[in-house]
């Protein structure tokens, strides 16, 4: 009688772990990483069934979207939509006039405190609801996270994200954009803190790209000004850093309310604590936004790897 | 001195205004502002290794890539070889035995030269451990043949011998013969059995390797004082090694020091040394009531034996001793050592009155596994005694067929 309740027990206990029809177990799968796929799975899902409601609840109301031209490379890459309502029209327009028979695959996802990054690549087919036409899809696209109270929200998208690096139409210069990544860079000069955290959004994200331009390399190397603050303050007092900044790229959105560019620059350390100079190049990916009135960066992508 | 005064000096005001963590923190950021191997670097490293254990921790974090994001964040990769390869320094001085685990992790093709051989001493400077050592075999295989010495020394750290042949081949090449040197310079005694035969097998760098005995040597006769009773015991064989009668009186002041393994290991070096007070101990404990000391007497003359010849005669003549546990253990040894001209000796103590010798005698001579024994055992196998009768079957069985 005893082994029966166990064995009751048990089998409850596995229905109650395993995860639920269609959804798959993931090796190194936390918390977090099954919070982030189940807003993933939300998305898709609401494209599959024609609900935008569904489909929106994965997104946060700063979220950019960027157009990456099946290019790996940034220095192709354009605004798309500019907040959540720019992408919900979208989105309501999309499944109008289309139904979409698409699965999603999450190859990549990482993880750092309260920010995140992930992959997709989206595949089927989408059906035009008048003609009956169908184009196939293969998509793949790079995310990033914010949690907030709990909840996994997308912050930003770069749809059509390429494999290679292929080449790159020239773009023009944007004073505003300009204007504050060569603030940014005398304010590492300069070495106060302050000046630095005052040009970077509060819940920016730093990366560490590791020389490519793949994302399965990439870490998170900040989660917001708080804990690169911690880190400036660590690290200034012992160093002084020298920048020579050139900007490669920049673009802005419709509205003018969200930019990208891409740097390249020297940087070099000079030790207070004894005479090693440390010095690299480095490419340099960032996103910003003036949503708040000024220009703040959103994102930094440290060290990713392109070819001149 | 000056420089440990002043090392001294800087620890103390270090102290008086700041946490130990303070303290760390300010002598990592001094490694990451000095070139590896240059004066401040060193002197950083040195310091942190005199703050020893309660620095291991954050040691052991700054060998972890992983480390390197957030608040510590460093994005130059050369800055991080300078702090990982200091810490690796500084945990080998250290020696904390939790370090392994972390150590082990960075000695792969993923690191620098410079971060790999640090991790690879600092291994074999902490000493044995399963993970260390199947980690280190693992880098006998790389294509860098500095790294291979550098696992091969930390192996033989390790008292493991399977890295021995690439120590030997090193010595032909004048980029590894250094590091190969210094290597058996600092295993201290487990490196003595691979010094000894290499210096006396008319490779290269002979003039070298005596050097390094004499070294080494040296260092053998202070740790015949360390606290730790396996330091003397594994000194005082080492000494017996070398075979240099130099540290004789050193050895004789171990013949009482509390620890068995000590004396008899003491013991032992002396008789290898040919050294009256040395063989007089073992001998004395071969007719000793109490079963342990006999029993560690057998070892340690049986190796003596085995390595020097030097108790020969006077086992020989033991067989003939007054007291029946000397007759019996004497007979052990010469089994155990295998010595050919005690044959004859053992074939008569076959005859002793006392059982016990008489067995001890008849293994001795399966054990020798001379044919000579043969009809002496086949009478034996219908002693009175039981025992005898089944070990003369059983040393015929060592015999083989007729």
């Amino acid at each position: 009688m005893a082994a029966m309740k166990k064995t009751i027990c048990l089998s409850l206990f596995c229905l109650l772990v395993s995860p639920p029809v269609g959804q798959q177990a993931h090796a190194g799968e936390t918390p977090e990483t099954i919070l982030i796929r189940q807003a993933l799975s939300n998305d898709v899902s609401g494209y599959r069934r024609g609900d935008s409601e569904l489909t929106l609840k994965t997104y946060d109301e700063r979220f950019v979207a960027y157009q990456g031209h099946a290019n790996g490379d940034p220095r192709a890459w354009t605004i798309l939509h500019e907040n959540r309502d720019a992408l919900a029209k979208q989105i309501n327009a999309d499944l109008e006039t289309h139904r979409y028979e698409i699965t999603r695959t999450i190859p990549i996802i990482s993880v750092r405190t309260t920010h995140a990054f992930a992959t997709t690549i989206d595949s089927g087919q989408v059906i035009d609801r008048a003609s009956g036409a169908t184009t196939p899809v293969q998509i793949q696209r790079l995310w990033t996270f914010l949690k907030i109270e709990d909840q996994w929200l997308a912050t930003a998208m770069v749809s059509d994200l390429g494999d290679s690096l292929l080449p790159a139409a020239d773009s023009g210069t944007h004073d505003g954009i300009s204007d504050l990544l060569q603030r940014e860079s005398q304010a590492w000069e300069g070495g106060n803190a302050s000046d630095i955290l005052g040009l970077f959004d509060e819940h920016f994200t730093g990366y560490n790209g590791g020389m490519t331009f793949k994302p399965g390399t990439w870490t998170i190397a900040f989660s917001g000004i708080e804990e690169m603050g911690k880190w400036l303050d660590k690290r200034l007092p012992y160093t002084q850093y020298d920048l020579d900044r050139k900007i490669l790229h920049s673009a802005v959105g419709p509205s003018g309310n969200e930019g990208l560019a891409v740097t390249h620059e020297t940087v070099a350390i000079q030790h207070t604590a004894g005479p090693a100079k440390h010095q690299k190049e480095r490419y340099v990916l960032w996103t910003m936004s003036r949503r708040s009135g000024s220009w703040k960066i959103t994102n930094m992508l440290y060290d990713i790897g392109l070819i001149d | 001195m000056i420089a440990k005064r002043l090392t001294c000096l800087l620890l103390f005001s270090l102290s008086a205004c700041s946490t130990t963590e303070e303290q760390v923190v300010d002598l990592l950021e001094q490694i990451a502002a000095h070139p590896i191997d240059s004066p401040g670097w060193q002197q950083a490293v040195d310091n942190l290794a005199t703050i020893g254990r309660p620095a291991a921790r954050q040691l052991i974090a700054r060998l972890n890539p992983g480390l390197y994001v957030g608040e510590d964040y460093r994005e130059f990769r050369d800055e991080q070889e300078q702090l990982r390869t200091g810490c690796a320094q500084a945990l080998g001085r250290i020696k904390p035995r939790g370090a392994t685990a972390a150590l082990k992790d960075r000695i792969t093709a993923a690191y620098t030269e410079n971060e790999r051989t640090a991790c690879l001493w600092a291994i074999g400077q902490i000493g044995y451990s399963q993970v260390g050592i199947d980690a280190l075999k693992v880098q006998l295989k790389d294509s860098n043949p500095v790294i291979r010495i550098h696992a091969a020394i930390a192996i033989v750290k390790m008292d493991d011998n399977v890295g021995d042949d690439e120590i030997e081949a090193a010595f032909t090449d004048a980029r590894l013969a250094p590091i190969a040197l210094q290597g058996l310079e600092e295993s201290s005694y487990f490196g003595v059995p691979l010094l000894m035969r290499l210096s006396t097998d008319g490779g290269p760098q002979q003039q070298a390797l005596r050097q390094i005995i004499d070294k080494v040597k040296d260092q053998l006769v202070t740790q015949l004082t360390a606290e730790e009773p396996v330091h003397r015991q594994r000194a005082a064989n080492a000494l017996g090694q070398i075979g240099d009668p130099g540290p004789t009186q050193a050895l004789v002041n171990l013949l009482t020091d509390p620890s068995n393994q000590v004396r008899f290991s003491a013991a032992a070096a002396l008789a290898t040394l040919d050294q009256a007070q040395g063989i007089d101990f073992l001998f004395q404990a071969l007719r000793n009531t109490d079963s342990i000391l006999r029993a560690n007497a057998v070892k340690f003359l049986a190796e003596v034996q085995s390595q020097s010849g030097s108790v020969e005669s006077q086992l020989i003549s033991a067989l003939s001793a007054e007291a029946p546990l000397a007759r019996a253990g004497a007979a052990q040894v010469l089994g155990q050592a295998r010595v050919q001209t005690a044959i004859a000796s053992l074939i008569e103590a076959t005859t002793d009155k006392t059982a016990e010798v008489r067995v001890n005698a008849i293994i001795a001579l399966g054990q020798i596994g001379t044919g000579q024994s043969r009809a002496r055992l086949e009478s034996l196998r219908t002693d009175d005694d039981a025992t005898v009768a089944y070990y003369a079957e059983w040393a015929l069985g060592q015999l083989g067929p007729s």
